[in-house]
């Protein structure tokens, strides 16, 4: 096993090779820039040393001596030196967080490549996948982000360069010095720093607590349970749930960083020592006359440049906790790449159904939940080409699973589904999908333009009448029409112009993504509760024109309205995983089974 | 950690945000006052010592600047004795240095975590103590809490920049103090400094302006990485083929914005460049002046060393200034944020108008008399003039289009928000003079978009009546009043499962399974004055609904001759609406209709028009 040093070395490694192909100008522009800014402050050092040097003969020779004169140059140098010492520190943290932004960038467009392109959603669902998207954004023990670790990388890279530099002059002073130094210092900071990873390997372990904790805080911070907060008086609750989660979490972080206060009891004596020695040395050869005072001055101010090494700063930090991004967003492609997340098969289905998609003996059970869990049980179904199909049961009875299984976001765990005879599972799944429009429970509302939410995915060629000729047959062209700026009016209050819509209007906007997909060629419908969030007459508006709706098309309807249900052409129950009736509204009412009960109840709430 | 060059300082974008206003030196104070305080309080032992040790470390490196200077001269009078005793206290200096360097970066680390635990948990008793919550429905609010919350470590981050500029202000006095000693002019070279510290000011505001011009861009990445990352969203990218979409046009905002940043990144680096230069013809100046006085031998080569070493110094100091001055000011705009609720909250606590006390039972009733109600900050009546007696003992039912004002209706009775117009009587005593605490703890509800909390399955259902949180039976009993009784076996551990999807041993439940978890929730007060139910139950099928309702109500009625319990039920299904008592049709904020299913049906208006247009769906 390898230790958390390597692993973070490991990391830096890897975000250093990545950074050419982030900006390759910028990268070299940030190594030439760090290289300056280890190497001028060592020419100062040098320069500096020199006027000290040489002070005594330009004092013995007077003011307007050659040495004087000599001495206001090498002063002159200095200043310059120092000036642009200066500037390059500025200079290199305006490249370093450049850099970083294009690097923040980069993880983010390969983690959601990663994350969108596979065709199945199984891989979404996945608690350590989702970790690692959390981690390629920084977000996790401590919230650096992939520019503060360009940063990072170019802070703590000119250090070591600079204090490189300090070694190398104080060589000349006594070659075997800068090499005790070093080790020393560098056997210090390791253990520091090996203490330090210790405790963030515990803050990693325990993040699961610390989540916890962040969950509590949200829950008073944001308006999701705000109603739930009041009525039930959870405000204290809350408050102490979240300390009681954080003082679990950080008591066992504490706990792993001890050893860094152990570390105290030595360092300091280590420290005073090399230091009373190194000054020593450098005082008696200076006063035996072996070394000038000009080369006291260097070596002295190069002694301490060498501490450099020994030193520590939130930049070691930023490095240490954000350098696994880099990793973490590579991982997430090579997991991501693997073909049972990116499904296989290559035939076309364009036009596909034309006559009928069947499920087969169709077993599923969702990724990590027991094979006693299972969701569809042995599913027998054939749904017609161009005929609408009503899917009703119980919570939990799993419709939406089918649909989910239809539009091939998850393959069956056993059986097949076959469109017009042919494995979905050969069917190129990309393709497959651009067949099919749908409207989910959870649709997604787009924090962008109405145009945008109708026709996103037509980006290629969003056509004005096709989107409007969708909107008016979801009902949603008044509501169009009413915003401040129509189609291009942003669905969000949080953008400057745009504008809220209620639960029902935005069902109707989605709807017309679903009917806007149909516009451009999809063949199958899935309308999983299009009504729930209408209001009784909108509702009604529906039902009324969901013959014309679905005209022509191969139409999936789960809803829990029957005044809708009993429109489409075929109905069946779904209980436990599996069909148990199976007919139209008037075969199954006659029939008396389930359906006939739970619509005859309802029809007898509606009797005068 | 947050580092000064934190990026994630964001502004609200709309511009009728009153909260922060980043000037003013009274405000700046009072912030920095704020985080200091919080960390003394949060951690007192861990706050002195950090600044003990701040303050410490700052002063080895100045006592460090003068010993070089005696070695230097030890070395020039060839004073063997003297050199060593320099270089011991050089030794001793950097001892001391790391022990408070180190000692002073482990314990701020702990400090901080200290600091932010505590305001993480002032933030949750300033936001929960809000008794409305309007805090959580209007967007300018929603922008600033939200800042608050993602930016929130920023808060932890001000406090160190305080300790830090304290503590470089003790180095910047006592480094100065020395180079007057080699001549009085010296003492002006922090001058020097402040065109950097004016232009890192600069540089910071403009850069906080940045942000703030591409923020609808950030959002709007933001908005699509977590769309192309989760698995809701992810079932229509995949259907409507709209994951390529949506990463190109991730790709554009995000370079959109990074443009705008690279041009301020170039200025402001310019900026502060020129502050540097300024600095540096200080710092050569200082040279000069102290070589010319060692040439005329009125200071020695080791005071020339002092100056290089402390001139040095003073430029360390004065680069950490900037940078502490810049993190300072992005924090203080989060800080502010923080105030801004403190601020809110002490607003927001009603003020008592006379202790009336929540009545054991009810005997009258509900009444609402002329009540109107808009928004704050809109200008749009959501109910008008609204006259209503709700007799107690009753099971009222409202029905109304979308938007017509029944949700507004519950709101006011939870009191959620305070009518703008007119009162709220129960049995005959104003709402608004009842003690909100007691007013709720008489309440009950499930609401449309009820929480989904992913704590424990018992826990999530126990809260709806925080004593009995872990009474097993308890809970057990109010899920079999929600109709839920099958819901813990179908959970892996019983009522002990974690559900959610936020932890590792979380399970995921279906839509009508997290619904059970929040009727249990609403079932489990046994004898509240009023329990309304907002459409809880929208995503249940009609019967279950009904069956439910049904149970509901004729455990209410027998219980109303009791307490006089009032139910307020809100569903579209009118199956379930016709077993009401009484039935209050709202339309554009007023109410239009009340009466019995019967009596409506009979007056031939909006409710048998809507009852009509569901009932021929059955026929």
């Amino acid at each position: 096993m390898r230790g958390p040093d390597s692993a973070v070395r490991g990391a830096v490694v890897a975000t250093l090779r990545l950074l050419p192909r982030v900006s390759r100008p910028l990268t070299v522009a940030m190594g030439a820039v760090m290289v300056a800014s280890a190497l001028v402050p060592t020419a100062f050092m040098l320069v500096s040393g020199a006027v000290i040097g040489t002070l005594p003969r330009a004092i013995a020779a007077g003011p307007s001596s050659g040495a004087a004169d000599r001495v206001l140059v090498l002063i002159a140098l200095a200043g310059a030196l120092f000036a642009l010492q200066q500037t390059t520190g500025p200079v290199l943290q305006a490249v370093a967080a450049a850099l970083g932004r294009r690097l923040t960038l980069h993880l983010r467009r390969r983690v959601m490549a990663a994350s969108v392109l596979p065709p199945g959603i199984a891989h979404l669902e996945d608690p350590a996948l989702l970790d690692k998207v959390a981690m390629a954004q920084g977000v996790g023990a401590a919230d650096i982000s992939p520019r503060e670790l360009a940063i990072a990388i170019a802070m703590v890279g000119s250090r070591y360069l600079a204090a490189t530099a300090a070694a190398v002059l104080l060589a000349a002073f006594r070659w075997w010095l800068p090499i005790i130094l070093v080790i020393e210092y560098l056997l210090v900071i390791r253990t520091f720093r090996g203490e330090f990873q210790k405790s963030a390997g515990v803050l990693v372990g325990k993040a699961e607590e610390m989540r916890r904790s962040a969950y509590f805080r949200d829950a008073a911070l944001t308006p999701a349970a705000a109603k739930e907060v009041r009525i039930f008086g959870l405000g204290q609750w809350v408050e102490d749930r979240f300390r009681d989660s954080f003082r679990t979490a950080i008591t066992a972080v504490r706990r792993g960083r001890r050893g860094a206060w152990r570390l105290m009891a030595w360092a300091p004596a280590l420290f005073f020592l090399t230091e009373l020695f190194t000054f020593v040395l450098l005082g008696r050869a200076a006063v035996r006359g072996e070394i000038s005072l000009g080369q006291f001055t260097v070596f002295a101010s190069a002694a301490g440049g060498v501490g450099m090494f020994a030193s520590l700063s939130q930049y070691d930090l930023f490095l240490q906790y954000g350098a696994p991004s880099v990793l973490a967003a590579i991982d997430l492609e090579r997991i991501t790449a693997q073909p049972h997340i990116r499904l296989s098969g290559g035939r076309s289905s364009a036009g596909l159904p034309v006559h009928a998609i069947r499920f087969e003996a169709v077993d599923f059970n969702y990724p990590g939940q027991g094979p006693d869990r299972k969701v569809l049980d042995g599913l027998h179904l054939e749904i017609p080409a161009g005929k609408s199909l009503a899917v009703v049961g119980e919570n939990g009875a799993g419709k939406t699973t089918l649909v989910k299984l239809l539009a091939r976001l998850y393959d069956p765990t056993a059986g097949r589904i076959a469109v017009d005879g042919v494995d979905l599972r050969d069917l190129d799944p990309g393709q497959w999908q651009q067949r099919i429009g749908a409207i989910f429970q959870d649709f997604v509302r787009y924090q962008l333009t109405v145009a945008d939410n109708v026709g996103f995915g037509a980006s290629a060629d969003v056509d004005g009448d096709a989107l409007k000729l969708a909107a008016a047959r979801a009902g949603a062209l008044d509501l169009v029409d009413g915003l401040p700026v129509g189609w291009d009016t942003v669905l969000s209050r949080q953008f400057s112009g745009g504008a809220d819509l209620s639960g029902g209007q935005w069902q109707r906007v989605a709807l017309a993504r679903a009917l806007f997909a149909v516009e451009r060629g999809a063949g199958v419908l899935v309308l999983d509760e299009p009504s729930a969030n209408l209001d009784v007459r909108a509702e009604a508006e529906l039902y009324d024109r969901f013959l014309e709706l679905t005209e022509g098309l191969t139409t999936i309807l789960i809803s829990h309205r029957f005044s809708t249900v009993r429109r489409a052409d075929r109905i069946v129950v779904l209980d436990g995983g599996r069909v148990v009736e199976d007919g139209s509204h008037e075969a199954l009412v006659d029939a008396g089974g389930r359906y006939a009960r739970m619509f005859g109840l309802q029809a007898a709430r509606f009797a005068p | 950690m947050t580092s000064a060059a934190s990026g994630n300082v964001t502004s609200a974008a709309s511009g009728n945000v009153t909260v922060v206003s980043s000037g003013g030196a009274r405000r700046t104070v009072r912030s920095m006052v704020t985080v200091l305080s919080a960390s003394f309080r949060a951690d007192p032992v861990r706050a002195a010592l950090n600044l003990v040790l701040t303050v410490t470390a700052m002063a080895t490196q100045i006592v460090s600047a003068l010993a070089l200077k005696y070695l230097t001269d030890a070395v020039l009078q060839r004073d063997v004795g003297q050199v060593t005793t320099a270089a011991a206290a050089l030794g001793a200096m950097g001892a001391l240095g790391v022990v408070a360097g180190w000692g002073q970066f482990n314990l701020s680390i702990a400090l901080r975590e200290n600091v932010a635990a505590y305001l993480d948990a002032r933030l949750i008793a300033l936001a929960t103590s809000v008794p409305g919550i309007e805090h959580h429905e209007r967007s300018d609010y929603l922008d600033e809490i939200e800042l608050l919350r993602t930016d929130r470590e920023a808060l932890g981050g001000a406090m160190e920049a305080t300790v830090s500029n304290i503590g470089m202000a003790t180095q910047i006095i006592g480094t100065v103090a020395l180079l007057g000693r080699v001549h009085p002019l010296l003492l002006l070279l922090p001058l020097f400094g402040f065109p950097s510290i004016a232009a890192g000011a600069w540089a910071e505001r403009r850069r906080q302006r940045a942000m703030e011009s591409v923020a609808e861009d950030l959002r709007v990445s933001r908005h699509l990485f977590e769309l192309a990352t989760t698995a809701g969203p992810g079932k229509e990218l995949r259907i409507f083929g709209s994951g390529q979409p949506v990463i190109d046009r991730h790709e554009a905002t995000w370079t959109n914005a990074d443009r705008v940043q690279d041009r301020t990144l170039v200025r402001t680096t310019a900026a502060s460049v020129g502050g540097w230069l300024v600095f540096a013809a200080g710092f050569a100046g200082a040279l000069l002046l102290v070589a010319l006085r060692v040439l005329d031998r009125q200071a020695t080569i080791g005071d020339m060393v002092l100056t290089v070493t402390l001139a040095a110094q003073v430029n360390q100091q004065i680069t950490g200034a900037v940078g502490m001055i810049t993190w300072l000011m992005a924090s203080l705009k989060t800080v502010g944020r923080y105030l801004w609720l403190v601020d809110y909250a002490a607003a927001a606590r009603p003020k008592l108008k006379g202790g009336a006390t929540v009545p054991d039972r009810l005997v009258d009733g509900i009444e609402f008399h002329d009540v109107s109600f808009r928004y704050p900050n809109t200008d749009v009546d959501i109910l008008r003039d609204v006259d209503l007696r709700i007799p107690a003992g009753t099971t009222v039912a409202v029905v109304g289009d979308n938007g017509a004002g029944k949700t507004t209706l519950v709101k006011l009775l939870c009191r959620f928000y305070e009518p703008t117009e007119g009162r709220v009587t129960v049995d005959g005593v104003d709402l608004d003079r009842l003690d909100v605490d007691e007013w709720r703890r008489r309440l009950s509800g499930g609401f449309q978009d009820f929480a989904r909390l992913e704590l424990l399955a018992r826990e999530g259902v126990g809260v709806g009546d925080l004593p009995l949180v872990d009474d097993g039976d308890a809970v057990a009993s109010a899920l079999g009043r929600a109709g839920a009784d099958g819901l813990a076996e179908s959970l892996p551990a019983g009522l002990e499962t974690q559900v959610g999807r936020s932890f590792v041993d979380g399970v995921e439940l279906s839509g009508g399974q997290w619904q059970k978890l929040a009727l249990g929730r609403a079932m489990m007060r046994a004898t509240p004055l009023l329990l309304v139910l907002d459409e809880p139950t929208a995503a249940l099928d009609a019967e279950t609904e009904h069956a439910l309702f049904e149970r509901y109500a004729g455990a209410a009625r027998r219980v109303a001759g009791g307490t006089g319990a009032i139910t307020v039920l809100v569903s579209h299904r009118f199956s379930t609406v016709r077993m009401a008592d009484m039935i209050v049709v709202v339309d554009g904020g007023r109410v239009v209709e009340v009466g019995s299913h019967d009596d409506l049906v009979g007056v031939g208006g909006l409710y048998a028009e809507l009852y009509e247009l569901q009932a021929r769906a059955y026929r």
